[in-house]
C-alpha cells in the first residue's frame, strides 16, 4: 500500500516530495488509527487544508466500503454451503498462522529491554488472565510509558546540566575538584551527551529507515 | 441506539489502533465479539477476507461489522465512526505538531505501546488457538475437550510452509488464505467424503 502510495503521489502527482511522505509516514504509524487513513488525511490537509484532509479520507475509504458491502451479501447467500464451510475451515487455520505471523513480526519490532518485556508480559496477563478492557490496558501503557519517558529526560538532562563550569560543577556534585581534574570529569559527562546523538541527523537517519 | 453504539465503539477502536491494523485484532475480540455484533468465527474469517481485499483492515472491518449488526446505515456509522479519529489527530497533527511528533520522546511513548500490541496480539493467538483448535473456551475452567485433529494437522503444515519465501519476497497474506482454504476444502472434504469421523 505504502509504495503504491508513493507512486501515485511523489511521481506522478508531485502533492509532496519524497522526504515528505518519508516524515509522514512515521507520523501516520506512531499516531492512533489506520495507517493509510492517516496518511490520506495528512497529504490532504497539507495541500489543501481541512477539506482536503477530508476529501482525501473519503478517498480511501469509500472503495474498501462498497467492496465490503458487495463481499457481505455474497457471503450470506454461500455461507449455508457445505463446501463453502470446509473452504472457511481452512481459512481459519490460515488466520491463526496470519496472527501467528503478526505477533513474531511485533516481537521483533520491539526493542529488547527488560522494560518492554515486562510492559509485554503485564498486558498479556491483564488480558488473558484477568481479562481486563483491551482500551484501558493501551491507555495505562500510554501514561506509565509518559512518565517513564519524562523521569528519564529529567535524569539525563540534570547529568548534562553538570557539565559547564567548575564552580557549577562542584555545586551540583558536592565536590570540590580543580580545573583539571573538572575536565576529566568532563570528559566522562561529555559521554553522556555523546550517547545522545545530535537531534537533527539521528531523525533523518530513523526516517529513511521506516519509509522503506 | 444500535447506530450511536456502533459509531462509538468504533470510534474508540479508531482512537486506539496505533501501529497498524493488526494491532486491532485483540480490540474488536474484545469489543464486537463480546457485545454479540459478530460471532468468533465469523471475525476469524473476516480477517482472512479483509488481509485478501484491497483497503486498510480497519475500515474492511468496520463497514462489515455495521452492515451484519444493522444494514448499510449500520456501515456507515461504524466505517465513519472508526476513521473520524484519524481525521481529527491528523488534521491537528498536520496544521500545528508535526514537529512535535518528530520528537525522540514522543517516539519512545509509541515504541512502548506496540510492546503492549505484542503481548495482546499473544493474548489472542493463544485463546484463538485453544477455542478453535481444541474446543476449549476458557483454559480455567476446561469442560471436555474437542479437539479438531484436521485443523491441528493443517496448522502444523501451513505455519512452516508461510515462512517459504518466493524470489526472495515474503508470502503474501492472500496466497496464504488461498493455500489454506484450498488444503481445507482438500483435507475436510476427503475425511466428509470417507465419512471419517475424528
Amino acid at each position: 500500500m505504502l509504495t503504491l502510495i508513493e507512486a501515485e503521489v511523489v511521481d506522478k502527482h508531485k502533492w509532496i516530495s519524497k522526504s515528505e511522505l518519508g516524515d509522514i509516514f512515521a507520523i501516520a504509524e506512531s499516531t492512533p488509527g489506520p495507517i493509510a487513513v492517516n496518511t490520506a488525511t495528512f497529504i490532504g490537509t497539507k495541500r489543501l487544508g481541512v477539506f482536503g484532509g477530508v476529501f482525501a479520507t473519503l478517498g480511501v475509504v469509500l472503495p474498501s466500503f462498497i467492496i465490503i458491502v458487495a463481499l457481505s451479501y455474497i457471503l450470506n447467500l454461500v455461507k449455508d454451503n457445505k463446501w463453502v464451510g470446509f473452504l472457511f475451515k481452512g481459512i481459519r487455520v490460515g488466520v491463526l498462522v496470519l496472527i501467528a505471523k503478526a505477533v513474531f513480526s511485533f516481537f521483533k519490532d520491539m526493542k529488547k529491554t527488560l522494560f518492554s518485556f515486562a510492559i509485554m508480559a503485564i498486558s498479556f496477563i491483564l488480558v488473558f488472565v484477568l481479562k481486563a478492557d483491551v482500551i484501558y490496558v493501551i491507555l495505562g501503557t500510554i501514561l506509565v510509558c509518559s512518565i517513564a519517558v519524562a523521569v528519564k529526560t529529567y535524569a539525563t538532562n540534570r547529568r548534562c546540566h553538570t557539565v559547564g563550569t567548575p564552580e557549577y560543577y562542584n555545586e551540583r556534585v558536592g565536590k570540590s575538584v580543580e580545573r583539571e581534574e573538572y575536565v576529566s570529569e568532563k570528559a566522562i559527562d561529555a559521554d553522556i551527551i555523546k550517547i545522545m546523538p545530535p537531534e537533527a541527523p539521528a531523525k533523518t537517519e530513523d526516517k529513511g529507515g521506516n519509509a522503506e | 441506539m444500535i447506530y450511536l453504539d456502533l459509531f462509538w465503539t468504533f470510534f474508540k477502536i479508531g482512537l486506539f489502533t496505533i501501529g497498524g491494523g493488526q494491532a486491532m485484532i485483540p480490540m474488536i475480540m474484545t469489543n464486537v465479539v463480546a457485545k454479540g455484533w459478530l460471532e468468533q468465527t465469523a471475525l476469524i474469517d473476516f480477517i482472512a477476507i479483509s488481509e485478501s481485499t484491497p483497503g486498510p483492515f480497519a475500515v474492511n472491518i468496520a463497514t462489515y461489522t455495521g452492515i451484519e449488526t444493522a444494514g448499510i446505515f449500520g456501515a456507515i456509522c461504524a466505517t465513519l465512526g472508526v476513521v473520524l479519529p484519524s481525521v481529527i489527530i491528523i488534521t491537528i497533527v498536520a496544521k500545528l505538531l508535526s514537529d512535535f511528533m518528530k520528537r525522540k520522546a514522543v517516539g519512545e511513548v509509541f515504541t512502548g505501546v506496540r510492546s503492549t500490541v505484542t503481548g495482546l496480539l499473544m493474548s489472542v493467538f493463544i485463546s484463538l488457538v485453544l477455542t478453535m483448535l481444541f474446543g476449549i473456551s476458557d483454559i480455567f475452567n476446561p469442560g471436555p475437550v474437542s479437539a479438531d485433529y484436521i485443523g491441528i494437522g493443517l496448522f502444523a503444515v501451513i505455519f512452516p510452509l508461510s515462512f517459504i519465501k518466493i524470489k526472495g519476497k515474503k508470502m503474501k497474506p492472500i496466497l496464504l488464505v488461498i493455500l489454506s482454504a484450498a488444503l481445507g476444502v482438500l483435507c475436510y472434504g476427503l475425511f466428509d467424503y470417507f465419512g471419517v469421523v475424528i
